[in-house]
């Protein structure tokens, strides 16, 4: 019971959440409506609106805003591992995220079958990389909030992932050809929320059609799924350890 | 040592195991090359290639069932049986399952005809009454290895798509691409199926063009071919192999066909009939010029106007 409430907590927590989720759901409605993307275009959209920017604005002061208020000594008082208290919170946005999404499928179906433009085809694969990009996010996101007071975390977090891109396109731009270029590649591609993976295996470049040499790649699927996941556990496995390890003050900070 | 420990030790090493079978998956590799440029030419991956022509000139007879499709759209099937000199046979199934088209060369002729309407009929440019539509075929003569069955396959139907593999290439026929072929490297080998296949790309003018072919290192013929093409857009186009029987036995009655009473021969409208006569005004029009801005013809009354069209990919 007490961990469905703080699920739930993480929705109702600031006023304006839902009004996020209805902003972004009409963003793709009126996406489709009235640019008639092709459902590579549309993919693109629901992937960096959906998979990144949602998770930052719902994230935002995740846990930094009860640090703030002195509110989190009432939530980790034993006998609650404190650690729970980040799990849930983190289950609840990704069934925010899962349901966001969801919802996300029926409005561009409706919206095909009402109107006829474009095609549903990949659709769905896009959904569930979004959803999956969106988890690690958040977890990234909900870990930072353990630190950084506020709501800053998710600000911290957009600039760091603009920064990182930057830094990552100049720098691999430079070594092009270059012996340092697969060990580079590798640091910006694994231990880092995995864009370049999942927006490959949201495009479908892991299908039968896809522009490279291989036909379906079930493995390559898979792992790309599994390495999110993983990487999802690796963040929140670092937020609970500093959570845990961290001392509150009763008081406003 | 505490079951606690032990439990968090077992979960890290399951993490360390899983994330590390992922990494080796997604590493890169050659075989998840992307193609952005001409490829060099390899001479073994090249004699592969030559290997497959040879081998499909080879056979006296071969039938397969290819099936075709594009990203997002269902995929087609094409059975197709050919026999030396000039036989050939192909019917194309949509993604429904029903027949569309069958094309028939008996040796002199081809012959292509449909269980319902005429699809080469234009609804919005046809004089024929609509109970009229069905009962036609198109026949023409056909030279020994100067005709395309890859052409002809798009009379089979609506919607039907050109096969890239030409099957007549087992008829000594050569596509138009083949004098622009850039070069061919080597992918390494993959399985199609249960077959143990060579990966080969070849690329056409200066990579407009490029296959993907996966041969079988038994029969040399294709299992899996893949073409991207790239003009305005990128387009990916796949093609599978099944069911190859190379010098199987095929009944001659596959290769026969002659119209059943009632039936009618179509007749594509001659261009000629449509052209503009000496001295007829041309009709204006506007298209986008390379310096940006329009061009209309209009603009160029009284003077002589070169009208040069052209194609990429």
């Amino acid at each position: 019971m007490r961990a469905w409430e703080l699920m739930k907590e993480t929705l109702w927590r600031r006023e304006y959440l839902w009004i996020v989720h209805v902003i972004w759901l009409a963003c793709y409605g009126g996406f489709w409506w009235l640019l008639l993307p092709d459902p590579e275009e549309f993919g693109n959209l629901l992937f960096l609106w959906g998979g990144l920017l949602l998770p930052l604005a719902l994230s935002a002061g995740i846990m930094g805003d009860d640090i703030a208020s002195g509110r989190i000594c009432v939530l980790v008082t034993k006998p609650f591992w404190s650690g729970k208290l980040y799990l849930y919170r983190l289950l609840g946005l990704s069934l925010q995220g899962a349901l966001h999404f969801a919802l996300a499928g029926v409005l561009v179906f409706v919206l095909h079958v009402i109107t006829g433009k474009s095609a549903m085809a990949g659709v769905g694969r896009w959904l569930l990389s979004a959803w999956l990009l969106f988890n690690t996010f958040a977890a990234l996101s909900t870990s930072l909030s353990v630190v950084v007071k506020r709501a800053h975390n998710s600000l911290l977090l957009f600039v760091a992932t603009l920064t990182l891109a930057v830094v990552a396109g100049m720098l691999l731009h430079s070594l092009q050809g270059h012996v340092l270029e697969p060990l580079v590649t590798g640091f910006f591609r694994y231990p880092f929320p995995p864009l370049e993976l999942l927006h490959h295996l949201g495009k479908g470049d892991y299908t039968k059609e896809t522009l490279t040499v291989g036909g379906w790649q079930v493995a390559t699927s898979v792992a790309c799924v599994a390495h999110s996941v993983l990487l999802t556990a690796v963040y929140a496995g670092m937020g609970i350890l500093l959570l845990t390890r961290r001392e509150f003050l009763s008081q406003r900070e | 040592m505490k079951k606690k420990t032990r439990v968090w030790i077992l979960i890290v090493v399951a993490v360390v195991l899983l994330e590390s079978g992922a990494l080796y998956v997604l590493r890169p590799s050659a075989g998840r090359w992307r193609s952005d440029a001409v490829v060099k030419d390899e001479p073994a991956a090249h004699a592969l290639y030559n290997q497959m022509i040879a081998a499909l000139r080879s056979a006296d007879s071969l039938s397969y069932r290819c099936s075709y499709s594009q990203p997002g759209q269902r995929v087609e099937q094409y059975l197709i049986w050919l026999k030396k000199p000039n036989c050939f046979r192909v019917e194309a199934i949509n993604a429904r399952g029903a027949l569309t088209g069958t094309l028939v060369g008996d040796g002199a002729h081809l012959w292509i005809y449909w269980p319902g309407d005429c699809p080469l009929i234009d609804p919005e440019d046809t004089n024929i009454p609509r109970e009229q539509w069905s009962t036609f075929y198109r026949t023409r003569a056909t030279a020994v290895g100067r005709h395309s069955i890859a052409h002809d396959a798009l009379d089979l139907g609506r919607g039907t798509h050109m096969l890239f593999i030409d099957p007549s290439t087992f008829h000594g026929y050569t596509d138009s691409l083949q004098p622009y072929l850039d070069g061919v490297a080597g992918r390494g080998t993959d399985k199609v199926g249960q077959e143990e296949c060579d990966v080969i790309e070849v690329s056409f003018m200066n990579a407009q063009r490029t296959w993907y072919l996966w041969l079988s290192q038994r029969d040399h013929l294709p299992r899996r071919a893949k073409q991207i093409l790239r003009g305005i857009g990128t387009y990916v186009d796949v093609e599978v192999w099944q069911d190859v029987a190379v010098n199987a036995e095929v009944p001659a009655d596959k290769f026969a066909w002659s119209p059943p009473e009632g039936w009618r021969v179509w007749t594509s409208t001659d261009p000629a009939t449509k052209l503009l006569k000496a001295g007829q005004l041309a009709p204006d029009f506007t298209l986008a010029a390379l310096e940006g801005g329009k061009i209309k013809l209009s603009d160029f009354r009284d003077k002589i106007v070169w009208l040069y069209i052209w194609r990429s990919g």
